[in-house]
């Protein structure tokens, strides 16, 4: 398969990290008819459209490679404002955004002149999936300082026409004729999201604790971070601002007459049942100090059919009911749970102690390594602060140690002295005369049973 | 610092425009010395880390970005600060000079000589000068070649190289060569073609591209240049878009102060 040159392509460039993963697969499913992909996508998110009919629009001839092979696929490169305005497809993948559609032999589209590429080449009726990422996403708030890569050869700050949040992007998709279906806050990592939770579901109080299980769930960014982001995640739902701090977000659009049925509120689909999520609730707890409470919650889980699953996949209802949302966890679920307990700033309980509140015992593991900055210092203080503990514990034993050796040696020399009275003398002989005796009877028991 | 940096005599050109009347002082850095389609510098180019690259024109510095290179700073080429320096005299401009590809040392170029000089005479209405790289100067076969046709043959003369020979008047005498011409041509896309235009001739770029022994299309090549910059491409071409090119590819609208190019230099005011 040749790829098409368009125009300002980059003979040399490959983008790294395209975007990807699981979710955007599920989301790439329901697309269907003549597709148009913009911008670095993994070859298996390409490969999951339903249709066959997909042309791939890439800045980088390196990475035209990666598609060969895939049915139906044609893959063109060069910069967005090379492609034809030609209404020549149902659907636009822009899951990316448009941050990596510009070339250094191109002109520098603004975001709104971008997107206006995009809705060019939609036939009517047509829908469009794009991705927006966020530059005050949690990934940057507790991002570590980056120098710029190669892909940095300008910085598109300043550009007034990006949309600032999910509700600009939607009214400006509202103002160029489309109909917003999905509107998602996209985490935790804008390029690899594991978790899709529209505006529509973030909205409804009843859906708190699949929403708190699914951000808290949803793992880390990618790189060094400053702290673990997943700790807020209860926080951010009460505040209203999983949407404003959402790492990107991911909006489904289409022109009027568009039929598919909407995509799901939170993706990947489950089940959602009414209630809290189980791990808050054992934090809330923890930090109330309400143990009676705690060790219900514990025995209650335990105990129970969901013993394997962890406490941040499990919604309590009303009624104090576990719902597991997923399958047993590999890691075990106390020790986890003790981890976060101590790393959310709430008490030192361990594992074992949690297992004895719930009525069982576990074996205590070997502490795991933190990778973030937050946890990792918090780690060193607590390490820094056990030493200092060890060190006061040293010197009491030490201080014991020689006090007992000073009561020894005083007990030696009065042993000593005593056993140069006449008194100690005559006990000595009397002491010594009856080993002799014993020794002399040995003697003749052993004659007497030799014959 | 690098010896490509006095090719042309460019780093002679800029120490002018920096005051500096005879000695060349020590340029820390390395100056983009051609037109080209990559970082700027030559595929051979070799780098010390740490040393800054100087190259013609923004789009030369976002391109050089992507492939890795650092501490860039786009300062215009030494030919946009001549023609600056030297001011366009009321004169006659008369003819065509053609640049026929050339190779550089060492490269030998495939091609078929007689077929461009019939492709030049079919095009070009008035004198032709052919202006060749010194190799092909110096070499009696491919030099009569052009003579024997009617056209002047001259050369700009030695680009020097290793500190050596260097010829701090080679760009003033293509500049005073080029101002006698009413049009610039070559049959490739080449740095001539943009100074030509900046010097004030009408472009054109035709005619058999030739080509290198082993000659290998880097970063798109030829197929990319053709596509690329296709508006200056053909017997005849728009002056108004390949003067606004050529500002933007010789970065003749990113010229900088005297002073803060002798402190990008590393040039210090009394030296």
């Amino acid at each position: 398969m040749t790829a098409l040159l368009l125009g300002g392509e980059m003979p040399h460039w490959s983008d790294s990290s395209p975007v990807g993963g699981d979710v955007l697969r599920e989301v790439l499913r329901t697309v269907g008819g003549d597709t148009l992909v913009v911008g670095p996508h993994d070859p298996e998110l390409v490969a999951a459209i339903g249709s066959r009919q997909v042309t791939v629009l890439l800045r980088g001839a390196l990475d035209a490679e990666a598609y060969e092979g895939l049915p139906g696929v044609q893959v063109c490169c060069g910069s967005l404002e090379k492609l034809a305005s030609v209404p020549a497809y149902d659907t636009v993948v822009a899951l990316d955004g448009l941050d990596r559609t510009a070339s250094t032999e191109g002109a520098d589209l603004s975001w709104s002149e971008g997107l206006d590429r995009l809705l060019r080449v939609l036939r009517p009726g047509g829908r469009l999936l794009l991705g927006h990422a966020n530059p005050l996403g949690l990934h940057r708030l507790y991002g570590t300082a980056a120098a710029a890569g190669d892909a940095d050869w300008v910085v598109t700050a300043g550009d007034t026409t990006r949309p600032a949040g999910l509700f600009e992007l939607c009214e400006r998709l509202h103002a160029s004729g489309l109909t917003v279906s999905r509107d998602y806050a996209a985490y935790p990592d804008p390029v690899r999201p594991t978790t899709l939770l529209s505006r529509t579901a973030l909205a409804d109080p009843e859906r708190h604790g699949v929403l708190t299980s699914a951000l808290r769930r949803a793992g880390l960014p990618a790189g060094p971070l400053l702290a673990d982001p997943r700790p807020l995640a209860a926080e951010l739902l009460r505040h209203g601002l999983a949407t404003a701090l959402a790492p990107s977000w991911l909006v489904v659009a289409a022109f009027p007459s568009h039929q598919a049925p909407p995509l799901p509120a939170i993706l990947p689909a489950g089940p959602e049942p009414a209630g809290r999520c189980l791990h808050d609730e054992l934090l809330t707890a923890a930090r109330r100090g309400d143990r009676p409470a705690m060790r219900a919650m514990l025995t209650a889980w335990q105990s129970g059919d969901a013993a394997g699953v962890p406490a941040d996949a499990i919604v309590v209802d009303a009624a104090g009911r576990l719902h597991p949302l997923t399958g047993p966890a590999k890691d075990p679920v106390l020790h986890r749970l003790a981890d976060a307990l101590r790393d959310e700033g709430q008490g030192d309980e361990t594992a074992e102690l949690l297992a004895a509140m719930a009525g069982t015992e576990v074996a205590p593991l070997p502490v795991a390594v933190p990778e973030t900055l937050r946890e990792g210092s918090a780690a060193h203080d607590r390490l820094a602060a056990r030493v200092t503990d060890l060190q006061s514990q040293l010197l009491w034993y030490e201080s014991r140690t020689a006090t007992l050796q000073a009561d020894l040696a005083r007990a030696n020399r009065i042993i000593a002295v005593l056993k140069a009275t006449p008194g100690g003398r005559a006990a000595k002989a009397v002491l010594d005369g009856a080993r002799t005796g014993k020794r002399l009877a040995r003697a003749a028991v052993r004659r007497i049973k030799a014959k | 610092m690098h010896h490509a940096n006095h090719y042309y005599g460019h780093s002679h050109v800029l120490a002018r425009y920096c005051g500096y009347e005879s000695d060349l002082p020590l340029l820390r850095g390395y100056l983009q010395h051609g037109w080209n389609i990559g970082d700027g510098m030559a595929p051979d180019h070799e780098f010390t880390p740490g040393i800054p690259s100087f190259v013609w024109s923004e789009r030369t510095r976002r391109r050089a970005w992507s492939m890795g290179r650092r501490q860039l700073y786009v300062t215009g080429s030494p030919w946009a600060y001549l023609v600056a320096m030297e001011p366009d005299e009321p004169q006659t401009r008369e003819g065509t000079i053609y640049y026929p590809f050339h190779g550089w040392e060492g490269q030998h170029v495939q091609g078929d000589h007689d077929r461009l000089i019939d492709e030049i005479k079919a095009t070009e209405t008035g004198p032709v000068t052919v202006c060749l790289y010194w190799q092909e100067f110096r070499t009696p076969r491919v030099r009569r070649r052009y003579e024997e046709a009617g056209f002047r043959v001259i050369c700009h003369g030695y680009r020097g190289g290793w500190w050596k020979d260097l010829d701090p008047q080679f760009l003033a005498r293509q500049l005073a060569e080029q101002r006698r011409h009413q049009r610039v041509a070559s049959n490739r896309l080449c740095s001539a073609v943009f100074y030509g235009v900046l010097a004030g001739c009408e472009p054109a770029v035709y005619g058999d591209p030739m080509q290198l022994d082993g000659e290998k299309d880097l970063f798109g090549g030829r197929g990319r240049i053709r596509r690329q910059w296709a508006d200056l491409h053909g017997a005849e071409v728009d002056p108004d878009t390949a003067r606004a090119i050529t500002v933007e590819e010789l970065g003749a609208d990113r010229l900088l102060s005297p002073a803060e190019l002798r402190h990008l230099l590393n040039w210090k005011k009394d030296a």
